[in-house]
């Protein structure tokens, strides 16, 4: 299980081989083979012997900042695999294999709106009318993808281009099948100005921590991107490895909305932005895990969607590490609708 | 693979019992009653946490029983009064919050 640490002023310790939890008036005592992930979004203390503890049994700590982003972890000192898979890694984002790769993940983004939005409007009938035009100008997008065989220095700013224009229409349409009171405008963030937007910004940073987790199991370098490079410190494979999953994310937050799950008293409004509180956040970290626990068909079989984002990772190395003569494996296969 | 484990003991010395529970308590289970523990175990660290135990009771004076449960039992089971949390001990639970 993910152990979320969310009450201020929470001690975190080790007796007896087991991780303690103590607050004013709270105690609770947790056995590290049943946890998976420690998230500490708070004032916390930790002591050097939970961590060691942590780091034994393989669960990594994150820290989140308010936004529900991660903001580090702790995690043995060296990482998953080869270091070869890195060279290739940094090899990659100066020839065409990265731009291939990336053209490849935005493709299955752009997919994945366009399946999803198509699903959405089955399970309205009537209403189809809404979601035509949305869903045209995804695909039209998408077709535009393919022309982007222009020199390495345009195609990033090409690709980010009609990415945005397919995200508008994409999220124009999901707020129109929201109940009218968390309808909103656009997309926002730090901070959100809606309810919407504030729930989805917290799941996305749920799946920031898991696809720099798959990254570093796989050996890859969480911090060698390819469309998003060059960026000082900052993680950009992950956010280019998050695009084909970032589905995940607008199911939960679409279907907490729609599902009517979501109240009111969840959020906090305060100076222009609006986000999830105490009461809220276990609602959204409940719904997101037990979504990433759901299996869907994935290559023939049935796979937690939490396990694909870590088989495309690997898939990933693979195919970075394969020669270039050789025939390269074919990666992202997402196809759950 | 896990199964769900029950452990009942019934131990005559104050120190032996206590490392019994700690025991226990470091492989996951949740402590049910003052002598019953009950959670999922992996099969491996079923047979682990037997040898261990062996070790530390006092076979001529003291009993303690390992029982594996079934699910479809688990389903039928009734818990009145101050009970578990029958999703906590299934591992049913995906985030705990604190």
């Amino acid at each position: 299980m993910q152990l979320v640490v969310q009450k201020p002023g929470t001690l975190i310790t080790q007796k007896d081989e087991c991780f303690r939890l103590k607050n004013r008036d709270d105690r609770l005592d947790l056995s590290p083979l049943k946890v998976e992930s420690i998230v500490i979004s708070n004032q916390a203390m930790i002591s050097s012997q939970a961590v060691v503890l942590a780091l034994e049994h393989n669960i990594d700590v994150i820290f989140l900042d308010g936004f529900g982003d991660p903001l580090g972890r702790i995690w043995f000192s060296k990482m998953g695999s080869t270091t070869l898979i890195r060279r290739k890694q940094l090899e990659a984002a100066n020839n065409g294999v990265g731009l291939t790769l990336v053209r490849d993940m935005i493709r299955q983004k752009l997919e994945n709106q366009s399946r999803f939005l198509k699903k959405l409007m089955h399970a309205r009938p009537g209403r189809e009318d809404l979601f035509r035009r949305p869903v045209k100008t995804i695909e039209q997008e998408t077709e535009k993808l393919a022309l982007a065989d222009q020199p390495p220095e345009t195609v990033g700013g090409h690709i980010r281009g009609l990415e945005g224009a397919s995200g508008a229409a994409y999220f124009q349409c999901v707020s129109k099948i929201m109940p009218k009171k968390y309808q909103f405008e656009k997309r926002s963030r730090r901070p959100a100005g809606d309810p919407f937007n504030a729930a989805l910004n917290y799941c996305y940073g749920i799946l920031y921590s898991q696809v720099e987790k798959a990254c570093i199991l796989s050996g890859l370098d969480p911090y060698v991107g390819f469309l998003h490079t060059d960026d000082y410190n900052k993680k950009s494979l992950v956010f280019d490895l998050i695009e084909p999953f970032r589905i995940f994310a607008e199911q939960n937050a679409v279907y907490l909305f729609t599902g009517r799950k979501m109240k009111d008293e969840y959020f906090d409004m305060s100076d222009g932005g609006v986000s999830l509180n105490k009461n809220g956040k276990p609602v959204v970290v409940d719904a997101m895990n037990g979504h990433l626990e759901e299996s869907v068909r994935y290559r023939g079989r049935n796979v937690k969607r939490r396990h694909i984002i870590r088989h495309e990772a690997h898939r990933m190395a693979n195919l970075l590490l394969a020669d270039e003569d050789e025939d390269r494996p074919d990666w992202l296969e997402i196809q759950e609708f | 693979m896990a199964v769900l484990t029950w452990v009942i003991y019934d131990i005559a010395e104050n120190k032996p019992r206590t490392k019994v529970a700690k025991e226990c308590k470091k492989a996951g289970l949740i402590r049910v009653q003052k002598s019953v523990f009950l959670g999922k175990l992996e099969w491996n660290r079923f047979d682990e946490l037997g040898e261990k135990c062996r070790s530390l009771i006092n076979e001529e004076t003291d009993s303690l029983y390992l029982f594996p449960f079934s699910q479809e039992d688990f389903r039928r089971v009734q818990v009145l009064g101050q009970g578990f949390d029958k999703k906590l001990v299934n591992d049913e639970v995906l985030a705990q919050f604190f």
